[in-house]
């Protein structure tokens, strides 16, 4: 009982731990024996409480928060593990950062017909086949484990790499950050968009190739074999990154066709 | 001033979205503009059924929500110029779309098309209300199975109370042989229960699935037989007066043979 509501000092600042309790009950008077004996302290500065990977209803949320305001705190942020109270907290625009944080933050699947709007950090992970109508969006980047049906959608403020077979829509560098690139085991999009460049597959399927890279060069979107091992050798050694030359070579044995051709 | 073709049917998976494509593609064969609208928002196939599904960046949601302007949605066919498909969006699902909404869109397109063919989701839920409301004329397609005809007599009577009347039938997948054993519907049968008017049949037919794989509407593919069907039921839409193909007949010597003993 004496770590439940102990006040700790980190680098982010304040923290009272309450990832130790049980339910809203035994969280709720922690939180209220602390801020009673360290009242005074606390008053005025800014305070993090960590709710660890408890699962609290909004309206519990709430009502801690409602304690801490009541007890003079200038400021407060939530700290969870816990997937749902970290989007409520997001929402509430409370939710402080772990070191962690971009472990924890992973791209979730969003299947639009049940889910609001979801936003996640950096880069995002989904471990799963994104079928057709599901949506993923992440202002960072996003890598899949899987597969990307047809009629899914990717959109990604940075790069998207996917460990799988690409069918589906993709459209990266959303954030307008050049250098977005798309990435697959196996690229085969019915769409594909980087920045303001658009490409569709075309329309006589070829299977067979390798892994490939999607990025833009010049006012089109080009496809090299994605090999970054060997350009990694190259550029050890010394020699010239690819010209532009091998881009355009790379796109004609490809075709993928700039959008409108 | 374009006329709103709507077609349903209440049960799933008879051949509504296979219809739309193929009238619409007959039509604008035949000389007439057409747009064709995917009015199943989150389960879209015309867009693949047209072969056009590579191409889309608008859809008929951003169009109705004023993302875009219903020109730039708009995909022109990549074999018949006459041609075009608004697709639906396939991330959205039904709520996303009004019925006044439809409407509205469908009266912009009026003013640029003579035909708009609209295919409406399965069910008697909100899609189709939405795909019913623009529409001049209901196409209901049924096959000659009970139960698709229970359904289809439901939509009829839906489509009256909502003074869209009165709906034109499409008997699709018949087969003749089973329909000669009395092991299947014929379509006397089906219009006994239905009572609206024939628009016409479609027999079953295997290269329907083949070009639905493979993107390309039937009636732009040489003579098949339900190709046939659907050019004819085009025909009958713009006004002009086609016989119904007897069915029983498939050109086969034996037919012939059968055909020529019986008229004896």
């Amino acid at each position: 009982m004496s770590e439940l509501g102990r006040l700790k000092g980190t680098s982010s600042g304040l923290v009272i731990d309450l990832s130790a309790s049980d339910g809203f009950q035994e969280a709720h008077e922690a939180l209220l024996r602390t801020l009673s004996e360290r009242g005074a302290f606390l008053s005025g500065s800014r305070v993090v409480i960590d709710l660890g990977q408890l699962s609290l209803m909004v309206v519990e949320l709430e009502a801690l928060l409602e304690e801490c305001r009541g007890a003079g705190l200038a400021e407060v942020g939530v700290l969870s593990h816990n997937e749902r109270l970290r989007s409520v907290a997001r929402a509430m625009g409370i939710l402080h950062g772990l070191e962690d944080d971009r472990a924890a933050g992973q791209a979730i699947v969003r299947d639009t017909i049940t889910s609001p709007d979801m936003e996640v950090n950096e880069c995002g992970l989904v471990a799963a086949t994104v079928r057709s109508g599901h949506s993923v969006w992440n202002p960072g980047n996003i890598i899949v484990l899987g597969d990307v049906n047809p009629g899914a959608e990717i959109v990604a403020g940075g790069s998207v790499i996917v460990w799988g077979t690409l069918r589906g829509t993709v459209h990266a560098g959303t954030s307008g950050a050049s250098g977005a690139v798309v990435c697959a085991l196996c690229l085969e999009p019915t769409q594909l968009r980087i920045g303001d460049q658009i490409a569709r597959a075309p329309d006589e399927p070829a299977s067979g190739r390798g892994p490939e890279m999607a990025r833009v060069s010049g006012s089109a979107i080009v496809v090299d074999e994605w090999s970054p091992g060997h350009r990694r050798g190259r550029r050890a050694e010394g020699r010239e990154a690819p010209s532009g030359l091998r881009s355009v070579l790379g796109r004609v044995r490809r075709g993928v066709k700039p959008w409108g051709e | 001033m374009g006329r709103v073709i709507t077609v349903t049917s209440g049960k799933g998976g008879v051949g509504k979205t296979t219809a739309t494509a193929n009238i619409a593609a007959a039509l604008a064969a035949q000389g007439h503009k057409v747009v064709a609208i995917d009015g199943d928002i989150g389960l879209r196939n015309l867009d693949v059924v047209l072969g056009l599904e590579n191409r889309i960046v608008f859809d008929l949601v951003d169009v109705a929500e004023g993302r875009c302007r219903v020109r730039q949605a708009l995909i022109r066919d990549k074999r018949t110029p006459e041609l075009f498909l608004l697709p639906a969006s396939q991330t959205r699902d039904k709520d996303a779309l009004r019925p006044e909404q439809m409407v509205e869109v469908c009266d912009q397109l009026r003013e640029d098309f003579e035909f708009i063919v609209v295919d409406s989701p399965a069910g008697i839920e909100g899609g189709f209300r939405v795909a019913l409301a623009p529409a001049d004329q209901v196409v209901i397609v049924t096959t000659p199975e009970v139960s698709a005809v229970r359904d289809a007599d439901r939509v009829v009577g839906l489509v009256e109370a909502a003074e869209k009347g009165p709906a034109l039938l499409v008997i699709n997948r018949v087969k003749a042989n089973m329909v000669r054993r009395g092991d299947m519907l014929g379509p006397e049968d089906v219009q006994e229960i239905l009572s609206i008017e024939l628009l016409g049949m479609v027999p079953e037919d295997e290269a329907v699935v083949v070009s639905s794989n493979r993107g390309l509407p039937l009636v732009m593919d040489g003579a098949h037989p339900a190709g046939k069907a659907f050019s004819d039921i085009a025909l009958r839409l713009s006004g002009v007066e086609v016989p119904m193909t007897d069915l029983s007949d498939d050109g086969s010597i034996w037919s012939r043979i059968v055909r020529f003993v019986r008229q004896r």
